[in-house]
């Protein structure tokens, strides 16, 4: 064994944990060996050394110093809990933001719909598309020349001068009825177009809506509007001529005036809420073999749904029956009034649900 | 079955910790449990430390970052081997990180002329001293353990942890193979050729060795 495998196996000899076989020959080579001998000796020293190395001490307040860094750990931790569940210093901005939110949300709201309110509240509520169609339709019929129409012509709504009346009746009732029918299935013009659709009749139907100011119609009231064909009768024999006047009677069988204020397209869309909850007027004719015996039927269905009969009027050999009935019951009333002949309806725009309808039937022969 | 099982050793027998009742407080949030783990262990892992290092202030920065690992680390240390034994292998990380980082730091700045100085103990003050025959004794002895930790410092850093943990701390090979996870064998060998290895270098630093 040399000297140098001797010195590796040195240590571990010191341990005593060498083989008997190791251990024989590394002690028989320290007794011959000097140099063995002493690197075993500075062996022994050298652990003996660094054995007797003394300890050092902790500084002052070691432990203290150690612990407030683990306390500082903990508190982040605790810190950080309590961000997630107890964010009590972070909810008084979330309040404040928003209340300030509903604040503002609030007020937008509120000044968004404000004039959208104001926008809705003057329309009458009872219009209706559909009948616009009807009413523009037959509207060229119903005109009446605004700027003719003077004051003193208009009569007071509800009565019907004898001079209208007289006019009424002559106008042969069923001379146009088919052109009317035929103007009521065309298709619905634009309101926009209304104005050239209606040309003849144009300036009448001024005339009849108040809301409209063309040239001839500041002089007519509240009160004229509401009026049905006694005014605008009036107005039709005074501006109109009388070929033309006589035409626009044919069309509707009846004063055109009253079928325009019951159901003018337009007329709805100007009328003010209180224009829309006017009476409706509603003018029909109804043509009879006889007479009499038609006048008679008519009143006898006029008291069965309670109806009230204002004025009976007899002018040139035609009938003449005004009647207030229940909006409800008009439709009842009118077909049991179909039973008694061939009646043509115009019907007004304008449906009062619990209101009353003024109806004015006009009783021709029909041989 | 407790929740957290027995130690017990390689042999599969039960280690009997007296830190078990401190650590169970410390998993629960107890903190003050854990100064009595630091004031227990402190000065034994400050002197691993500063024989690692050589530097006793650094010895301290690496003992309180070792506390603090192990305090983060609590909740994962399941009792494998004592509560001291895994502190020893978290200072000896923390040892060896500050190394590589001084040995990283030198090679930037290069070797300083008063790198000897450092290594000693941290109270150690250089220069002749002509006062009494006890304190040159005493400074002679400084002086012995200053160029005694040099040797050590010079020493391979596996091999100077087994031989501070052997021959310094008095660990057992069983100890140091849980510590470092090495089998005894491997420890043994390792401790064997750092014994040689200081011994000649002390016979080089310090001459005859009384």
């Amino acid at each position: 064994m040399t000297c140098h495998e001797v010195s590796k196996l040195l240590p571990a000899y010191l341990e005593d944990i060498l083989s008997p076989e190791e251990k024989k020959s590394v002690e028989s080579h320290l007794v011959s060996c000097t140099l063995c001998s002493r690197a075993l000796a500075d062996l022994k020293k050298a652990e003996n050394l660094v054995k007797g190395l003394g300890e050092v001490e902790p500084p002052p307040f070691f432990e203290q110093r150690i612990m407030a860094r683990v306390r500082e750990e903990a508190g982040q931790k605790k810190g950080l809990l309590r961000k997630f569940f107890y964010p009590l210093h972070i909810k008084i901005p979330i309040q404040a933001v928003a209340t300030v939110l509903v604040t503002v949300l609030a007020f937008y709201v509120y000044q968004k719909s404000e004039p959208e309110m104001k926008h809705l509240t003057p329309f009458p509520v009872p219009l209706s598309e559909p009948r616009k169609g009807q009413v523009k339709a037959k509207s060229p019929e119903a005109l009446i020349a605004p700027s003719a129409v003077t004051p003193a012509r208009r009569a007071p709504a509800g009565d019907l001068p004898d001079k209208d009346r007289q006019r009424f009746a002559a106008v042969p009732p069923s001379e146009n009825l088919g052109k009317a029918d035929r103007v009521a299935e065309s298709p619905e013009p634009k309101q926009e177009e209304r104005p050239s659709d209606i040309k003849p009749g144009a300036p009448i139907m001024m005339a009849r809506e108040k809301e409209v100011p063309p040239a001839g119609a500041e002089g007519l009231s509240k009160a004229q509007d509401r009026a049905g064909k006694q005014e605008a009768g009036k107005a039709l024999e005074t501006l109109l001529p009388e070929q033309k006047r006589k035409e626009k009677m044919a069309d509707t069988g009846t004063t055109v005036e009253e079928s325009r204020t019951m159901k003018s397209a337009p007329a709805p869309l100007r009328f003010t809420g209180v224009a829309a909850k006017k009476r409706s007027y509603i003018d029909l004719t109804i043509q009879v073999r006889d007479t009499d015996l038609a006048i008679r039927e008519i009143e006898e269905r006029l008291k069965q749904v309670n109806a009230r009969i204002i004025e009976r009027l007899h002018r040139e050999g035609r009938e003449f029956l005004k009647a207030e009935i229940a909006a409800q019951k008009f439709a009842a009333f009118l077909d049991r009034l179909e039973a008694l002949g061939k009646v043509d309806l115009d019907k007004n725009t304008l449906d009062v649900p619990d209101g009353k309808v003024t109806v004015n039937i006009k009783i021709v022969t029909n041989p | 079955m407790p929740e957290i099982p027995d130690p017990v050793d390689a042999q599969n027998r039960i280690i009997v910790d007296d830190d078990a009742g401190f650590l169970a407080r410390c998993r629960q949030g107890d903190t003050e449990a854990f100064t009595h783990l630091v004031r227990r262990h402190q000065k034994k892992m400050l002197n691993i430390a500063y024989r690692m290092t050589g530097d006793y202030e650094e010895a301290c920065d690496v003992v309180q970052e070792a506390f603090l690992s192990a305090y983060r680390a609590i909740g994962k240390f399941r009792g494998e081997a004592r509560f001291s034994t895994w502190l020893c292998g978290i200072v000896l990380n923390h040892s060896r990180s500050h190394m590589k980082q001084r040995v990283a730091r030198s090679r930037r700045e290069g070797a300083s002329l008063d790198d000897s100085f450092k290594l000693g103990n941290g109270n150690y003050r250089s220069g002749p001293c002509f006062q009494e025959e006890s304190v040159v004794e005493r400074i002679e002895k400084r002086e012995l353990e200053a160029k005694i930790q040099e040797c050590i410092g010079s020493l391979d850093g596996e091999q100077r942890e087994v031989l501070v943990l052997r021959d310094i701390q008095g660990f057992s090979y069983e100890e140091i193979g849980l510590t470092l996870k090495l089998p005894q064998g491997t420890v043994r060998s390792r401790l064997f050729r750092a014994r040689n290895a200081l011994k000649d270098n002390l016979l080089k630093v310090v001459g005859d060795l009384k």
